[in-house]
């Protein structure tokens, strides 16, 4: 059981990485993209019509995108301060409701796909693509959430994960963490 | 009814340790079953869809992307560096210095958390080696940390001024005044409680060495006039603004030649995780609100108010209790997406301006970065000084009283607020 466990973790984490860098080259070019335009105005006097456009449509991918990366690597805002108090088998219960409902709720996300998929085959102005495009990641997301999900709730039940330990809240000291990954609460 | 059990929904999720934007979205799925739509559960993916198909918000990763790069870029040791060299001599001098390194850095980051994570935990440590309790030392940093998100740039005021149909500029010209009322309060505050417990003051600096650290710092501090000037003169939008100050703050991180590819990655990262959070969050709160517009909610809540609530001044210190108590148990953002459609008529009845009226609400709102369960501010403290939650907590909460004091006087001083706004941009309402 722990070798299928240790296995999804580790496909998990490539599909993590993967996901990751596709949404920061996005960012980046979505970035440059903007500098560029902005110096084509005001500079040479000419605006570039694809970039609002596109920047609008990288916008809504990079946040599903990010979506499935925050989840996994436990950076959703989290108010464990009650949870944190019973032992570890009602934590573990609470969890397994928790991630009962996270399944729940990506898969709801997920079944949609040919709801949507039907409903907006319509073009993008000036991007082209079908508006069902801006969707896919989403759905990406919710597929790999729900996977990530019963990888944990198996981890809890095998015993190899403890949830709501105290080192699971915000961990700003550890230097791989971005300063401001809980920023949710306050942009 | 459907209403209570959203909330009820929303609160009891968050209390078993569900996410909070899986919170959202459940009880958003909830309501669309309670007012009976449960045969077209694509209604939860279209209206997630709309949620965060909002151009408007474009302006966010790039405000994202600026704060982190030039965080990176170690200029919160040049910041407080400049604090000291001005407010240092006063009394509570380390403390004051918290105080004014947090609204310097706010400008350039406009969050609370890299706030408290950068210049906070650079300051608390300086102040317990100089003999300032933890708690307290701890506790100013997480109070001060609300001035992030108040003064611009701020995604915060950004969310605002889309909810309300508002311009970001207006809105970014109004936080700066009440940004700098609640900086003066926090250090009313702090010289009062030095005063009564002796707290050191430091050494007087010279004025050259005011300047020279001024000037060290200034590229950093020049950023929110930067942004402003160049929205308030047409020049940029505020995605263009953001932009800009992507462009700037790398430009800035290459002349103080602390830039490379290792803390660009790390920014780009920030930027992705942070950004898809706020949005997404913002995306379920959109799923919650189909709900309470279908059940006219907003409706039944006005007239509800309206009954009780006679005058302008009652109502806003009703409004200022009831998002304070809010603030204590839901995310500033998902709050303000929930509350802005619900409360924004009742502002417009009682003739309260939408600028002055979205600032009093970001503020007391921001409150909840420091109060129990949801005070995020807290938690973030708690990891980096490995101090109790409920020892911060105590020590917090007198610090909330510059904050209310704050509040009231930008709630019942509407020039506060539209001073700046008014003068620099002026409308023909």
């Amino acid at each position: 059981m722990s070798h299928v466990l240790n296995l999804l973790d580790r496909i998990l984490s490539v599909v993590e990485k993967a996901i990751l860098s596709v949404a920061v080259a996005l960012f980046a070019f979505m970035l440059i993209a903007n500098v560029v335009n902005i110096v084509s105005r005001y500079v040479l006097g000419t605006a570039i019509d694809w970039v609002f456009p596109w920047s609008g449509l990288i916008f809504v991918w990079i946040s599903f995108l990010g979506f499935f990366v925050y989840f996994r690597r436990g950076q959703d805002v989290v108010v464990d301060l009650l949870v944190r108090r019973f032992n570890a088998p009602v934590r573990i219960l609470l969890a397994v409701v928790g991630y009962a409902v996270v399944i729940g709720m990506a898969g709801l996300i997920f079944s949609t796909i040919f709801r949507i998929i039907d409903g907006q085959r319509d073009a993008i102005q000036m991007v082209g693509l079908p508006r069902y495009s801006m969707a896919v990641p989403l759905f990406l997301s919710c597929f790999f959430i729900v996977v990530e999900c019963l990888s944990r709730i198996g981890g809890m039940l095998t015993g190899a994960l403890v949830p709501f330990e105290d080192d699971q809240t915000a961990a700003p000291d550890d230097p791989d963490v971005p300063a401001a990954l809980q920023e949710t609460v306050n942009p | 009814m459907i209403g209570f059990w959203l909330f009820v929904a929303i609160i009891g999720l968050l209390a078993i340790g569900v996410p909070v934007t899986f919170a959202l979205a459940t009880a958003g799925a909830l309501g669309i079953y309670l007012a009976g739509f449960l045969d077209n559960p694509a209604i939860v993916t279209q209206q997630l869809l709309t949620g965060i198909n909002k151009p408007a918000l474009m302006a966010i990763p790039f405000f994202i992307f600026a704060g982190s790069v030039m965080t990176g870029t170690g200029l919160s040791s040049r910041i407080f560096s400049a604090a000291h060299s001005v407010v240092g001599h006063l009394r509570g001098g380390l403390a004051q210095v918290n105080v004014v390194s947090s609204f310097m850095f706010a400008g350039i980051s406009g969050s609370s958390v890299a706030d408290i994570a950068g210049i906070g935990r650079l300051s608390v440590t300086e102040m317990v080696r100089r003999g300032y309790p933890l708690p307290f030392s701890a506790g100013l940093t997480v109070v001060t940390s609300i001035l992030g998100p108040l003064v611009p740039p701020s995604i915060t005021l950004i969310i605002y001024a889309w909810l309300a149909n508002e311009s970001v500029a207006r809105m970014f010209l109004a936080g700066a005044v009440p940004g700098v009322l609640l900086g003066l309060c926090f250090m009313i505050y702090v010289a009062y409680v030095s005063i009564r417990r002796g707290y050191p003051t430091e050494a007087r600096q010279s004025i050259a060495i005011i300047l020279k650290t001024l000037l060290t710092s200034l590229p950093a501090l020049l950023v929110p006039v930067f942004i402003l000037l160049a929205m308030v003169f047409g020049i940029a939008t505020a995605t263009e603004a953001g932009v800009l100050a992507s462009a700037y703050a790398i430009v800035l991180g290459l002349f103080y030649k602390t830039v490379n590819w290792a803390m660009l990655r790390d920014a780009l990262v920030e930027t992705i995780l942070v950004t898809s959070l706020v949005m997404m969050i913002i995306g379920f709160s959109q799923v919650l609100n189909w709900t309470l517009s279908i059940e006219q909610i907003p409706q039944a809540l006005a007239d509800l108010v309206f009954q009780y609530v006679q005058s302008r001044g009652a109502f806003m210190i009703v409004l200022i209790v009831f998002l304070l108590i809010v603030g204590c148990f839901l995310d500033v953002t998902a709050a303000m997406i929930l509350l802005v459609p619900l409360l924004l008529p009742l502002a417009d009845q009682y003739d309260i301006d939408r600028i002055q009226f979205g600032i009093v609400l970001s503020l007391s709102l921001l409150a909840g970065i420091a109060t129990p369960p949801m005070g995020i501010g807290l938690y973030v403290m708690c990891g980096l000084k490995k101090i109790r939650l409920e020892t911060l907590s105590l020590a917090v909460l007198p610090m909330l009283i510059p904050v209310v004091v704050a509040l009231l006087v930008i709630a019942f001083v509407p020039q506060v607020t539209m001073l700046l706004p008014d003068l620099v941009m002026p409308t023909n309402r």
